[in-house]
């Protein structure tokens, strides 16, 4: 009996010493107006910062910690998100329970980093795609890239829409360098040249008016570091033989800096036609030239059912020195030269019969058309845009020497059909607008002479 | 009459709330890389990337284009720019298909997905992996990481998390340490995630919202998803199918968005490799 009574107290002074080896530390954290914080990280750290224990507050903001042992000494941390961190200090050898922790709330400021970006950013009314994200291997030119950009639209021509919508302004490096005429720089700054292609909704080309809504769509092309503040360039050959040989070369240089852009290109080749298009304003495709054609028409000429790349022979040759100064913070000057010739020649057969009860009725038609087109073009603007005044003034001569011969036998006889266009334009925009008090000042002049000589034979 | 007016008043301005947006404090885009080999035994590796939208409490980790197509809905743009968003997300090739709300339901993460043609939705314990905390500190995005090891889904992650930045969240359905996690890669390296932006937020968290979607549970959907992924095509029951639409971008059946009832069926590139094995 007496042994039993012994082990009894041995197996409780034993259990007792257990439970004593637990040191429990908890509490509730809440916030300033007594509500449970529910994601407050709670730590327990010793006295050089390396952490022990941690436990995430539950629903009610409980935690508890039951650390063996008989002795802590720690500092017992809570932070969490949206709140000033709560330190203090914990050297027990008891339990401590049922704390009550108050945050008080205080806007943390966290460093942002950007180690890489996505393929694609959303600022505002920007859009910003990442073009090495887009190019595939055989994409060469900025606009071999810019077709696989969601959204972009490319035309045959070099035209581009965004979503369905005509771009109004095309800039590099926020810089208005080539007006509509930026095939120039899509057919000649290559894809691994630039860095962002930026879409920019709801642009305002005008400082002084942006506060105005615009339903006008950019695109500003950012350039990497490789392409910036030195000269670059790009050349391309083409050889092939078909009934003759063909061939085709052109380069362009460029430079691009913070108050200087340049770009001179110059093409020539009988592969394709291309100086038309080449010196497209895309901006401006009322057709100000050829007048008289547009009033009388091309010499109708029949074509064959194929496409007309198969049949034609063009030599073509384009040239063009685009210049952009900044004058100022918010002026600039840009001059626009170019010069494009374009020479086409095919020949055509046709043979025709017509049955009827009399007999059959032959028609042999044979046509050979030769038309060469010279078009120099130059434009000088210096514009002015600043917050509380716009000012622009554009220069622009354009020429036009249009020559279409079109010798024929029909049935043997022979005639000859001759266009000869000469067209020859100037005009002079003039805008300014600026603001006084409430009121806003707008002055425009246009003079523009033209000059649309014509003969036909 | 007063009463019912009251009553529907109240019903309306209750539905209102809980269709509130929730601020949304950082966000922080991750990069999700998986690696494999393709069934010529060729080694492939798909990019995407996915954003964490951190607020008080809470997060909402998804796709990338899945978020750009809530923030120009939440910009008030046109319905245009809104459609064009929404075909950017359907032609995503490398979509990340799962939606996972942390701490929303409170205590709960909540799995959006889908298994085609039907939405799913399932829940989970507030912090599902048991983390271990180990020796050793990394730098990434500029932020001192510890490091952590836990078991999920038949995968051994090894995360690094920031202290600095107090916050339980994490990518997919890693949260539950003392620190934003900013990177996680299992151990045989076939799936990666890896911060590369942490900014404020400009966008609100749009609510958990399980309207038209089936709830099950989380075995039993990763079980269908896994068997379904393995020939997506032939797994959908005929009968199952009221309409279907077919929308070509090119000549490559990764660019064709096909739609079975209004859910979109993904054709992937590269072999399916599940994120949970069990």
């Amino acid at each position: 009996m007496m042994s039993i009574r012994v082990l009894a107290v041995i197996t409780l002074s034993l259990f007792a010493s257990i439970v004593n080896a637990k040191i429990v530390i908890s509490g509730h954290v809440v916030n300033e107006d007594n509500e449970p914080v529910d994601v407050a990280t709670t730590k327990l750290v010793d006295g050089e910062g390396k952490m022990l224990y941690f436990q995430i507050t539950d629903e009610n903001g409980f935690f508890e910690y039951a650390i063996e042992g008989e002795w802590l000494e720690a500092n017992l941390i809570v932070e969490c998100l949206g709140y000033d961190a709560y330190k203090m200090s914990v050297a027990t050898g008891h339990n401590i329970m049922n704390m009550v922790i108050r945050l008080k709330s205080k806007y943390t400021e966290l460093k942002e980093v950007i180690v890489t970006a996505p393929s694609v950013v959303l600022q505002g009314d920007t859009v910003s795609y990442r073009l090495s994200a887009f190019a595939g291997k055989g994409d060469i030119t900025l606009k071999d890239a810019m077709r696989n950009l969601p959204g972009i639209d490319m035309s045959d021509t070099g035209k581009i829409k965004y979503l369905g919508k005509e771009i109004s302004n095309f800039y590099i490096e926020g810089m208005d360098l080539l007006g509509g005429r930026y095939n120039i720089a899509t057919d000649n700054l290559s894809a691994s040249s630039v860095a962002n292609v930026e879409i920019l909704s709801n642009h305002q080309s005008v400082k002084m008016d942006k506060e105005i809504f615009s339903d006008n769509i950019a695109i500003n092309v950012r350039l990497n570091s490789k392409a910036k503040f030195r000269p670059i360039g790009s050349y391309e050959v083409k050889g092939g033989y078909g009934d003759d040989w063909l061939y085709q070369v052109s380069g362009a240089g460029m430079m691009f800096n913070n108050k200087f852009q340049s770009i001179l290109n110059a093409k020539y080749g009988n592969v394709t036609e291309f100086a038309e298009n080449a010196n497209a304003d895309h901006y401006d495709e009322s057709g100000s030239l050829y007048s008289a054609t547009q009033l009388l028409g091309d010499l109708g000429l029949s074509t064959p059912p194929l496409e007309r790349g198969r049949f034609i022979s063009p030599t073509d040759c384009f040239i063009t020195l685009n210049t952009l100064n900044k004058i100022g913070e918010d002026a600039t000057f840009r001059a626009n030269a170019g010069y494009s010739y374009t020479k086409i020649s095919y020949d055509y057969l046709s043979y025709k019969d017509y049955y009827s009860e009399n007999g059959s009725v032959h028609i042999n038609q044979e046509q050979s058309l030769r038309s060469s087109v010279h078009r120099p073009t130059v434009s000088l603007e210096y514009k002015l845009n600043s917050n509380n005044k716009y000012l622009t003034n554009t220069l622009v001569g354009n020429v036009g020497i249009k020559e279409n011969e079109v010798p024929s036998i029909l049935d043997g006889a022979k005639f000859n059909q001759l266009e000869n266009v000469k067209d020859f334009l100037i005009r002079n925009d003039f805008t300014s607008t600026w603001r006084t008090n409430n009121l806003r000042w707008n002055i425009t002049s246009g003079i523009e002479y033209g000059s649309t000589p014509q003969g036909m034979y | 009459m007063k009463c019912l007016v009251i009553a529907l008043m109240l019903l309306l301005s209750a539905d209102s709330l809980l269709a509130q947006n929730i601020e949304s404090l950082y966000e922080c885009i991750y990069k999700y890389t998986v690696s494999g080999q393709d069934k010529n035994k060729e080694q492939f590796t798909d990019v995407g990337y996915c954003m964490l939208q951190i607020g008080a409490g809470v997060g909402k980790f998804y796709d990338y284009s899945s978020y750009q197509t809530d923030s120009v809905k939440q910009a008030g743009c046109s319905d245009r720019i809104i459609s064009s968003y929404k075909l950017r997300e359907q032609k995503n090739v490398f979509f990340f298909d799962q939606t996972v709300y942390q701490n929303s339901p409170k205590g709960k993460i909540t799995v959006q997905s889908v298994i085609t043609p039907n939405s799913y939705n399932y829940e989970e314990g507030r912090y599902p992996v048991k983390w271990t905390v180990e020796e050793g500190e990394d730098t990434i995005c500029g932020y001192t990481c510890r490091i952590a090891q836990g078991e999920y889904g038949g995968r051994t992650w090894i995360v690094r998390y920031a202290p600095e930045i107090p916050t339980q969240n994490g990518p997919w359905k890693f949260t539950g340490l003392p620190g934003l996690i900013l990177d996680a890669t299992d151990l045989e390296g076939t799936h990666h995630f890896s911060a590369i932006t942490f900014r404020s937020s400009s966008v609100d968290i749009t609510p958990l919202n399980n309207k038209g979607s089936i709830t099950t549970s989380r075995e039993r959907f990763i079980h269908a998803k896994n068997k379904f992924e393995e020939n997506p095509m032939g797994n959908i029951p005929t009968e199952s199918i009221g309409e279907m639409e077919i929308r070509k971008y090119g000549d490559n059946p990764s660019e064709s968005t096909i739609l079975i009832n209004g859910i979109q069926l993904r054709m992937r590139i590269h072999p399916y490799i599940p994120l949970e094995n069990e």
